[in-house]
């Protein structure tokens, strides 16, 4: 479909995308470089120490994932505001249909907020596994995460690590796509980018703050994407969310893209 | 200059690749003991005597103990060491036990033992370990419901437990029957 590469073309060379892009490797580095000032010499660390979404002695891990709704929308979440604004929807939808058009701008949204959200966090594994083994880290020193049974993937991350931090990166990610569309489902309501990029994040966190967990489950999708776990997650809990997400997400786009008349 | 970067990055994925690999080829040792085995450590001989999960009220019977959880549901999990003194003085209790304690493990859980529960189970026959004499020496920890799913807890038994003795330089640990 032309639109679908115009769109992603346009979302991938985007400056947005960049910056969103450099943000989350910073911190991703930072967490990576100040680990191995504090611990480098020392030998006994391990990748699920080392990796930032399994990292809880510094402050990068809450800081990459409260900022991931932005890090997620930044890529191109505002371009539906921006393209309705310059009037230059209405010349794409000369040449094809609205509802292709929205398809097209969600696809390119997902992919674009997957892809910055997913990098960096690849990257720091990736780097991370040249310094630092991928052993089981030992649960008795109490110096990694304490994945117990009731989380999710707790064989997974005693008996394959890597395994389970890819895991959370395409968890993180899909849901970095599914948030994203949440600026596609509001840009006719703001009145600005910024507001589109930044609204997001502020749903998430007001929810995270409402939807406090505890040892019978966790409806914060703040808390849910951690892969600290420190609040317990169901599986079918995290699934509903998503869904729930993507649900309201697609039938909010799907009307307001059939609604609105081109000429 | 424009086939170089490319190159240089190439060459510098593979030269992480392989840094990854061979990291990644010593896995850490651990030496793994069984209930039955009579251990050589230099001015102590262990030998790990027994293991059990019990229900609460097994336990408590077993040692005519009083002990409640506040964390709901729970089961005990516990191993004794006999310990001999080969050394020519007396050992104090202090370093018998911080030789010997660490915690219990298993492949989603883990816990130190419980002081709590220790103080109540271990009565020692002496001020300290004389030279060639033996003592029991329990040790114990809660494994509580809500570190576990459900459907993991109706079968909580099936699980391999450890007890580990020390963590460095070599990781040794005792392989219980429950």
């Amino acid at each position: 479909m032309k639109v679908l590469r115009l769109e992603l073309y346009r979302a991938f060379h985007s400056r947005t995308f960049l910056i969103s892009l450099l943000i989350g490797l910073s911190i991703c580095i930072l967490d990576l470089v100040t680990f191995c000032i504090r611990f480098g010499g020392s030998g006994s660390k391990v990748l699920l120490q080392a990796w930032i979404g399994t990292d809880y002695q510094f402050a990068y891990n809450e800081m990459f994932y409260v900022l991931l709704p932005v890090l997620a929308c930044l890529p191109y979440g505002g371009s539906l505001y921006t393209d309705m604004k310059s009037g230059y929807d209405r010349n794409i939808c000369i040449k094809t249909s609205r509802i292709k058009y929205a398809f097209a701008k969600s696809a390119a949204v997902f992919i674009s907020a997957f892809a910055s959200v997913s990098l960096p966090l690849g990257l720091n594994m990736f780097i991370a596994s040249g310094l630092f083994p991928a052993n089981t880290p030992e649960r008795l020193e109490f110096m990694s995460i304490r994945v117990l049974d009731r989380n999710l993937f707790a064989v997974t991350n005693s008996e394959h690590p890597v395994l389970y931090c890819l895991i959370f990166i395409i968890i993180d990610g899909l849901f970095a796509g599914v948030i994203a569309l949440t600026s596609l489902s509001i840009s006719k309501a703001v009145r600005s980018h910024f507001t589109a990029v930044v609204t997001p994040m502020v749903f998430v966190v007001i929810l995270s703050m409402i939807l406090l967990g505890d040892e019978f489950g966790n409806w914060s999708v703040m808390d849910m994407l951690n892969p600290r776990q420190y609040v317990t997650t169901i599986w079918y809990q995290m699934l509903t969310v998503f869904l729930v997400i993507l649900g309201i997400n697609a039938l909010v786009i799907w009307i307001t893209s059939r609604k609105r008349a081109v000429i | 200059m424009k086939k170089v970067i490319p190159v240089a990055i190439i060459c510098l994925l593979i030269f992480w690749i392989s840094r990854i690999f061979s990291i990644n080829q010593y896995p850490p040792a651990c030496t793994v003991y069984n209930i039955g085995d009579t251990v050589d450590c230099g001015d102590l001989e262990l030998h790990f005597a027994g293991s059990d999960l019990d229900d609460p009220d097994v336990f408590k019977e077993r040692f005519g103990i009083e002990y409640d959880n506040d964390f709901g549901e729970y089961k005990v999990i516990w191993i004794c060491i006999d310990v001999t003194s080969r050394s020519d003085a007396d050992i104090e209790w202090d370093d018998v036990f911080s030789f010997l304690e660490c915690g219990f493990e298993s492949q989603v859980w883990g816990s130190v033992m419980s002081p709590e529960i220790d103080m109540q189970i271990n009565r020692l026959n002496s001020e300290s370990l004389a030279p060639g004499a033996t003592q029991s020496i329990w040790f114990a920890a809660p494994v509580n419901k809500v570190c576990f799913k459900d459907s993991s807890w109706e079968k909580i038994d099936a699980y391999q437990y450890y007890y580990v003795l020390s963590l460095s330089p070599v990781k040794t640990e005792v392989r219980l029957e429950a």
